[in-house]
């Protein structure tokens, strides 16, 4: 057995390393941080190779005295806290004194800091947590940490790191965040010699969403303001109609502290009630400010969650924030569907009772041998034939009496679920069918044989947009259109990053975008089923493309959510002969009974349970 | 109010303004049309707040006063009465109009007329008068590249330009582009962007015959045309329009000349083998020859070869199909000039001798 021994500090370090420190977002974060305890107004961050190789940060805040520059690096030197007691008082940052050291640990690290009273700078290095160089050097007032070759000392952790987009990606998301947070304070980000974004710096919130979100977003806020009890709201909301696939673009402030906080999150999706997409995000910051008593920050090493002593007061509050805030910009009429409007149902129109003629019928048995005799005009669209059955028989079998012909026109008001509406699956083979009509400009109406079908004309052509896509890439044909004036999507820092960083998948799919600026990029070509797209458009699917690509087969996905935006939309009105289409080219599909979502896209009534219902049997 | 007229010469009225009623009914009387009379004139006008129009003629006034009628009925029964005089007569305790034509009379609800929106006026002279049939070709040679967009972006609708005599329109829906140019002198310089749909109605109001003329004036942030006894006025598109100068290639790897008719047939027939619209065609272009070939995985393929007149060296495109015929359609002569370059770069359509309607075509890149 081994033996208990003390751990020595350098591995103590490396240890404590990996709970603070796991990327080189988290030493900027752990930096800035310090920075603004510090009381900086300007803080500079500049990285190369997404912080990997060299990251440094510098501020203009009060500097360390010179003979405090060595004990800063021991563990659980701060400058912050006395005793455990002020934990539930902390109203600066940092307080565990755990940062520097750990960075030290497993970095070559470099600090030039000055106070505004010592004649000169004091410059301390570290290499892998020992101390190299302790120094006077000439310096301004504010301190610099350079940090380089991160994680040269612990090659597991440099294995874990990704591509230095994705890297670059975590870092432009923190440093944003902490600029919401502190718009008092000037922030900017160079990233391989580029200015990725820099805040004016003026306290104003909305300001630096411009900067981070670009015009788009940043034109289209509301500001959110609210005070109760003992919690303080601020922050800002985007307008309903500009979203995200994902909670990326929601920044969360408890007393000046980035946190993530499902609670919150939650708070603020359900403060917009209805008015998001199904599975789309808002876009949103929230700053709440309460006496520090009221919650827990001590809850995780980097400090990222925090715990309030009420949190259905807080969810309530922050809800409530922002529900009056949309409810009082915007008009809700837009958005909620006025139930007396949208039908208006048959029994409220003024019933003119209309004497019909009464055709004789040439046939005393009440047969007719077809419809074509019938209905001259609308023609029967046939599936090609592939098996045996042949017209004569099909067409035989579908004649039926003429006073049936008259509960035509009325099925289509029968909606109670008693009727056996699952949707049968059974194999459609050669089933002739006629489109009948449009119900409510959703569905298709469509007889065949015994049988009523209601086709959901927009996952239908889901369906068959999504077997033609899955053929084309299958067959390696996916034509990109390429474009005369490049499409310019402005989705702000972290999503165009992320989009650069799909670039080449995003390629074999037709897509080909190049950067344009930091916070912008410009789409070159697109498949062409999409040439029309607005840009609007654009960006959307391509963040959705990334968001659901992550998890699953991103060509598969790609391929259900280029069909469900090119497929024709519920409400939209179809002509007949674009109805018979769509159901011909549905019935030529291979599986013409669920959409690539997993939802049914034929219901079908039988005509034995339409006659039960009308008490003919 | 009481006036009369022929059935005749209501119903070309009512057809030139009825494009711009209202069809939500967001505002109720905007779903209705607007009738004045007075001094032996009678105005007709209608707005759906995006597109105003409002026509004039001459009618035998008894007494003056104006209403706005539902636009839902009140054309259909003009459209039907029979063909004579027509007598209209307010019945003031009633808020109705009585409409008598023939044996028939008919009575319909009105709406109040001091309600409905006037036309922006103004004593603004207009900046340019130019042929009716000259403008209507232009529309009819780029409108058609706009893009369907319910955002509003610029691409829209169609850029006009007017700068030292001549008017230029431009539309693109960022995979082609149309631009098209004609000499006119003696206007004074604009630029605006004119919506896809304002195009449509201003190319049904502007007569066929050479004679005619119509005059354009701007007026805030709305446009006015006015053509003899009709007036459109639209809202312009905001936003800057991109500067169209820099795709336009100055010249092309390839040139060849080719039959118009030809061509359009051959390319309607090569778009048969596909199921969809977006479909692309590939031309190869070898000693004089060229080659159309589609494929579709599921349907079939084709080729086809048409024999052209060729400058410069062999090469190989694709575009979709229904682009290239958009614009062969549009075209007056028989043959047209098509420039290629390899790669990325947009090929160039134009008709033979001509340099003022150049339509410049994106590409498709297909994978090896």
């Amino acid at each position: 057995m081994n033996q208990i021994i003390c751990l020595d500090e350098t591995t103590a370090n490396k240890i404590a390393a990996g709970e603070v420190v796991e990327r080189p977002a988290s030493v900027v974060k752990e930096m800035v941080e310090n920075a603004l305890d510090a009381g900086a107004t300007s803080i500079d961050v500049e990285i190369r190779e997404g912080g990997k190789d060299y990251l440094r940060i510098v501020d203009n805040g009060q500097g360390i005295p010179e003979a405090e520059v060595p004990i800063a690096f021991e563990r659980h030197a701060t400058s912050k806290i006395r005793r455990a007691e002020d934990l539930f008082q902390v109203l600066s940052l940092g307080f565990r004194g755990e940062a520097l050291p750990s960075i030290a640990a497993v970095s070559e690290l470099e600090m030039i800091t000055k106070t505004f009273d010592a004649p000169v700078g004091t410059l301390i290095a570290f290499s892998g947590g020992k101390k190299m160089r302790l120094e006077k050097v000439g310096a301004p007032v504010g301190t610099t940490v350079t940090v380089r070759r991160l994680f040269f000392n612990t090659p597991a952790r440099l294995k874990f790191l990704n591509q230095a987009a994705s890297e670059r990606r975590y870092v432009f998301d923190i440093l944003g965040r902490l600029a919401l947070a502190h718009p008092m304070v000037q922030f900017r980000l160079v990233s391989d010699g580029e200015e990725i974004f820099v805040t004016p710096g003026d306290g104003n919130m909305e300001a630096v969403m411009w900067s981070i979100y670009g015009s788009r977003i940043g034109s289209n806020l509301l500001p959110v303001e609210r005070e109760a009890n003992y919690i303080t709201i601020r922050g800002l909301v985007c307008k309903p109609d500009v979203h995200r696939g994902n909670r990326q673009a929601e920044t969360f402030i408890v007393n000046g502290r980035v946190v993530e906080s499902s609670l919150m999150a939650s708070a603020v999706e359900k403060g917009y009630q209805s008015l998001l997409p199904r599975r789309r995000f808002p876009i949103a910051v929230i700053s709440l400010t309460m006496e520090p008593s009221h919650l827990d920050v001590n809850v995780h090493p980097a400090k990222r969650e925090i715990r309030f002593s009420d949190s259905s007061e807080v969810y309530k509050q922050v809800m409530l924030a922002v529900r009056n805030t949309l409810e009082s910009r915007l008009s809700f009429k837009a958005w909620s569907l006025d139930s007396s409007q949208k039908a208006t149902p048959m029994a409220t129109k003024e019933a003119v009772k209309q004497p019909r003629l009464r055709f004789p019928y040439e046939s005393k048995s009440g047969k007719i041998d077809s419809y074509q005799k019938i209905r001259p005009t609308l023609p029967f669209a046939s599936r090609p034939k592939t098996g045996l059955a042949n017209d004569e028989v099909a067409t035989a079998r579908i004649g039926y009496t003429p006073e049936q012909q008259g509960t035509c026109g009325e099925v289509m008001m029968v909606s109670e679920a008693s009727l056996s509406m699952d949707t049968n699956t059974d194999p459609i083979g050669d089933m002739q069918y006629r489109v009948l009509g449009q119900f409510q400009r959703t569905y298709v109406l469509a007889e065949a044989e015994e049988e009523l079908w209601l086709i959901d004309q927009h996952v239908a052509h889901e369906r068959i947009l999504y077997e033609r896509l899955q053929k084309q890439l299958q067959a390696k044909r996916i034509e990109a259109q390429a474009l005369l004036v490049p499409l310019h999507l402005e989705l702000g820092i972290t999503s165009t990053s992320a989009v650069l960083e799909w670039g080449p998948k995003l390629a074999e799919l037709g897509f080909e975008v190049t950067e344009f600026g930091p916070k912008d990029c410009l789409v070159r070509t697109v498949p062409t089923d999409l040439s029309g797209i607005s840009e609007k458009e654009l960006g959307e699917l391509l963040l959705e493309i990334i968001a659901k690509g992550q998890t699953n087969d991103y060509r598969e996905t790609t391929l259900i959510i280029m069909s469900c935006k090119g497929a024709v939309k519920a409400g939209e009105w179809l002509s007949l002969p674009v109805m018979e289409q769509l159901v011909t080219d549905l019935m030529a599909t291979k599986n013409p009974f669920t959409c690539p979502h997993g939802r049914p896209v034929v219901v079908r009534l039988n005509l034995r349970d339409i006659h039960r219902r009308f008490g003919r049997i | 109010m009481q006036f009369t007229s022929t059935q005749g010469e209501m119903l070309r009225c009512l057809n030139m303004v009825e494009k711009a009623v209202a069809t939500r009914d967001v505002q109720e009387i905007l779903t209705g049309i607007y009738l004045e009379c007075g001094d032996g004139k009678l105005t007709l006008r209608a707005t759906d707040s995006e597109i105003s129009m409002e026509a004039y003629t001459t009618v035998e006034t008894t007494s003056p006063g104006s209403m706005v009628l539902k636009a839902k009925y009140f054309v259909p029964l003009i459209r039907r009465l029979p063909s004579g005089e027509v007598t209209f007569k307010q019945l003031k305790e009633q808020q109705m109009l009585e409409i008598t034509a023939g044996n028939g009379s008919f009575r319909l609800q009105t709406m109040v007329g001091e309600d409905f929106p006037s036309l922006p006026m103004g004593n603004v002279l207009p900046l340019l008068e130019m042929p009716c049939h000259v403008l209507a070709k232009m529309i009819r040679q780029t409108a058609y590249a706009t893009r369907e967009d319910q955002g509003h972006s610029v691409f829209a609708g169609v850029l006009m330009e007017y700068k030292a005599d001549e008017l230029r329109l431009v539309a693109t829906d960022t995979n082609r582009l149309c631009f098209n140019r004609q000499t006119i002198p003696g206007g004074e310089d604009f630029n605006f962007i004119l919506p896809a749909r304002t195009c449509i109605e201003l190319q049904r109001i502007l007569p066929t015959d050479s004679e005619s003329t119509v005059k354009l004036t701007l007026v805030g942030n709305q446009v006015l045309f006015r053509q003899n006894d009709v007036i459109l006025v639209s809202r312009l598109l905001e936003g800057q329009y991109p500067d169209y100068s820099r795709v336009m290639p100055a010249s092309t790897e390839t040139e060849i000349v080719v039959e118009c008719r030809e061509l359009t047939s051959a390319l309607e027939r090569a778009n048969l083998m596909h199921k969809q619209s977006s479909a692309s065609v590939t031309l190869d272009i070898e000693e004089g020859i060229l080659i159309l070939r589609t494929r579709d995985v599921e349907l079939g393929e084709s080729e086809e070869s048409l024999s052209v007149k060729q400058n410069g060296p062999t090469m190989r495109s694709a575009f979709q199909a229904r682009f290239l015929l958009d614009m062969l359609k549009t075209v007056s002569t028989d043959k047209v000039r098509i420039g290629l370059s390899s790669g990325m770069n947009p090929g160039t359509i134009r008709p033979l001798d001509s340099d003022d309607y150049v339509y410049v075509i994106m590409p498709v890149m297909t994978p090896r």
